[in-house]
């Protein structure tokens, strides 16, 4: 009865049928398996519409100018973009297929709906009628067959030839329509389809050259008039929007270098409007600023102090495990971060994560580390480099001054190689022992797909695992997530036996902004939208 | 003869951080790297002058962070004065193309603003401490040349040069024995005064994030690891400044005593 109610009250985007998986979903709601905005997630993927919440006030179109600090970054070929700040530029320029909320719900973006097949393998989606890009060309199918074909081209350097690599065929089937046929269910399809990669792209952009900010056609509510890489991109609305108008009229974007303290300075002194992020070190002075408001928020971004396992002498699992179980995942959270977060274990799979699969904790045992460097002929210990790049704040680097501690315990002498934040870019996936910043997906297997998937574009380890490829495949044919969770679980500890990392914990999310901002939210991926943002 | 006070003064402080550095290991109550309770203010008996933001004892990484400055900055300025004397005597006595050749990578590097020029060194190095000394010794070395090769011209053409030479002393001899010597009052006020520069530099260089790499107690490094903290936890920043000033002031002070001293 309970789960009647709830599919009764649902329709699918298109209008059609709910899908067969719907219903399922309600059940493990009614028995109290799942929570509401679990099941409105999961109920998402298949294409159910998923009603709004209720709006606040909201303002009219202005004049006003917002103000962001961030790094302005290279950017060339969206698809091909590793930064998320640079994504936030494109996003206000170039659109998804689908977007994903602040609450992690997928919503229609360029495609109004989408319909996945009862097997999950094959996928409908229905673009929005009107939609124009600001040359003034009408949004067609051909764009998004453009895009997939660029995407998934064996030559294609885009992280998306991994993400996307179980799609086999894309097939346009009238003006708006087209199919996905996938070589194996994907129950997560729409989700991917908002990653930062993933904008759509104008059909000429090849031809056009190839560089966004050199030929920055879009179907978003902003374009692109001005950008200088290290200084500043300006954004003006666009008055032929095919959508609801923005509210502000320019977006700044400046970049101030990557001193997180001159950015808050900034905020106080009322320079700007919006930081990016702001770090640990800085939220007590945030917190007694009154030009600041605080926003903060808990997501699945992490360190990951990864082993390259192809290279020595992390070719040998004993070395890993030694220093995977010297480590104190708990103390580097308290001290490095101020205990604000969660203690991880070494998987990669947050225990806020819908699909997280609980696995009984790996403690520490720093006499079985040094049993096991002895059995691998380090009977007196190993002299380790751990290389890092302060990405995303000097606690980056406190974390690793704490590891560094943890190993000495176990006779492993650690030594740091701190490289500027961009240097280090160009490193991460090579360097023998490297702690990588990773950013929030919104699930445990989207992750566990693009970073330990046998030979995927970013797997910086080198983990390769057949019987891990298996599983994920079977895991990504799920669609409730507690039937998904032992799957999930048993690809936690086949990693974590593998020992490939010290994952150490997850931390919370900061950023600032001024008073003055309204309707701007700290999305868990940092994907953020401007148009519904204004100045009071 | 008395003894001026700025002398007097500035030995004392040198001569304690000097003590300090050495007998840092039987002085310091806790290893500097290893991590107790974190943020601790100034006064517990523990912890005289608290705890950092990774819960290290500041005044364990103060008593051992005076080694790297104290040394790193002596061993900079002792091998930029090798360079710059050898290179400065040689110059001005010899003038010619000699002089004109050393003149002119000296005029070189040090048109470059010297905080860039120690940036560009360490970037491409990398934070060591040997690449902290070649850092320090590189931006300096042309100045010491540049001072000592003036005093060499000025000196050369006096008699007992010209006396020498007609004796038939070797170039050598007259180098290090006619003309050093003379400079050497001269040359030991700016020792002192650049030992302090080095000390300001390795400390800047450290704030920077380019100095000794991390967990190493390096006084710049404190102050930026301190910094964001600063106005919740003034503690974290104000010893190690004060550490920096009292030995750069020291060091000062002693260049005075000795200007006054020779006057």
């Amino acid at each position: 009865m309970k789960q009647r109610r709830h599919v009764g009250a649902l329709a699918s985007l298109d209008g059609g049928p709910l899908h067969a998986d719907v219903a399922g979903l309600a059940a493990s709601l009614a028995a109290g398996r799942l929570d509401r905005r679990s099941f409105l997630r999961h109920a998402a993927w298949l294409g159910t519409a998923i009603p709004l919440g209720a709006c606040g006030k909201v303002a009219p179109p202005s004049n006003d100018t917002l103000r962001f600090v961030c790094a302005i970054q290279q950017i060339g070929d969206p698809a091909l973009s590793a930064w998320v700040e640079a994504s936030n530029l494109f996003r206000n320029s170039l659109e998804f297929l689908t977007e994903v909320d602040a609450e992690n719900i997928v919503r229609p973006g360029l495609a109004e709906s989408w319909r996945p097949s009862d097997d999950l393998k094959t996928w409908v989606f229905t673009l929005r009628p009107g939609v124009r890009w600001s040359n003034g060309d009408a949004l067609e199918v051909a764009d998004i067959a453009y895009n997939f074909r660029r995407w998934l081209a064996p030559a294609s350097k885009s992280v998306n030839r991994t993400a996307f690599a179980a799609i086999e065929r894309f097939e346009a089937l009238d003006d708006r329509r087209f199919a996905l046929h996938l070589s194996r269910p994907v129950c997560s399809l729409a989700e991917q389809l908002y990653s930062a990669t993933c904008p759509i792209l104008h059909r000429d952009f090849d031809r056009l050259g190839g560089n966004w900010p050199a030929n920055p056609i879009g179907t978003g509510p902003f374009r692109l008039t001005r950008f200088e890489v290290g200084r500043e991109a300006r954004f003006e609305r666009r008055e032929d929007y095919w959508g609801p108008a923005p509210r502000l009229k320019y977006i700044d974007y400046i970049d101030l270098g990557p001193d997180v303290s001159t950015h808050v300075a900034a905020l106080a002194a009322g320079q700007v409007d919006v930081l990016y992020r702001i770090t640990i070190a800085e939220l007590d002075l945030v917190r007694s600023l009154p030009q600041a408001r605080l926003l903060q928020h808990k997501a699945a971004w992490t360190l990951c102090i990864r082993m390259k396992v192809d290279t020595k002498p992390f070719d040998d699992i004993r070395v890993r495990r030694a220093v995977q179980l010297a480590a104190d995942n708990a103390q580097m959270l308290q001290l490095a971060y101020r205990g604000m977060g969660e203690v991880a274990d070494d998987h990669h799979v947050a225990p806020f994560q819908p699909d997280f699969g609980a696995l009984p904790r790996q403690g520490r045992d720093v006499a079985k580390a040094r049993a096991l460097l002895a059995e691998a002929g380090h009977p007196d210990g190993i002299d380790l480099e751990l290389t890092l790049g302060n990405t995303i704040g000097r606690w980056e680097q406190d974390t690793a001054q704490i590891l560094q501690q943890n190993l000495a315990d176990a006779g492993i002498r650690v030594s740091l190689k701190v490289l500027p934040p961009t240097e280090y870019w160009s490193v991460w996936n090579k360097v023998p022992f490297g702690l990588t910043s990773w950013a929030h997906r919104p699930l445990g297997i989207m992750t566990l797909d693009l970073a330990y998937r046998s030979g995927s574009t970013w797997n910086e380890s080198g983990f390769a695992d057949p019987a891990f490829d298996a599983l994920l495949d079977r895991a990504m044919a799920i669609v409730d997530p507690h039937e998904r969770a032992p799957v999930m679980a048993e690809l936690e500890a086949r990693l974590r036996d593998a020992a490939v990392m010290v994952q150490p914990y997850w931390p919370e999310k900061f950023t600032a902004v001024s008073p003055r901002v309204r309707g701007h939210e700290l999305h868990p991926s940092d994907y953020f939208r401007m148009d519904k943002v204004w100045l009071a | 003869m008395k003894r001026p006070p700025a002398l007097v003064i500035g030995v004392a402080i040198v001569a304690l951080w000097l003590l300090v550095a050495v007998f840092a290991p039987v002085i310091a109550p806790h290893d500097p790297l290893v991590s107790f309770k974190p943020l601790l203010r100034p006064g517990a008996a523990a912890f005289p002058l608290g705890t950092d933001l990774l819960g290290r004892d500041i005044l364990s990484r103060l008593i051992w962070g005076a080694r790297p400055v104290i040394f790193l900055s002596l061993a900079a300025t002792l091998i930029a004065y090798i360079i710059g004397v050898g290179a400065g005597l040689l110059a001005g006595y010899r003038r010619g193309v000699l002089d004109a050749g050393f003149s002119f990578i000296a005029n070189v590097i040090l048109s470059f603003p010297v905080l860039v020029l120690y940036l560009v060194v360490i970037v491409a190095l990398g934070p060591s401490y040997l690449n902290v000394v070649i850092a320090v010794t590189f931006g300096s070395a042309p100045a010491v040349f540049r001072i000592v090769r003036a005093i060499a011209i000025d000196i050369a053409g006096r008699d007992y040069i010209a006396a020498a030479v007609t004796q038939g002393e070797p170039t050598w001899r007259i180098l290090l024995i006619e003309i050093l010597p003379n400079a050497a009052p001269a040359l030991a006020v700016d020792f002192c005064l650049r030992l302090g520069y080095s000390a300001i530099i390795i400390g800047s260089l450290g704030f920077l994030g380019l100095g000794l790499p991390p967990p190493a107690p390096d006084w710049g490094g404190m102050v930026t690891d301190g910094r964001a903290l600063a106005f919740a936890f003034p503690h974290l920043v104000i010893f190690p400044c004060i550490a920096i000033s009292s030995l750069v002031l020291a060091l000062s002070l002693i260049a005075d005593g000795l200007r006054e001293a020779r006057q």
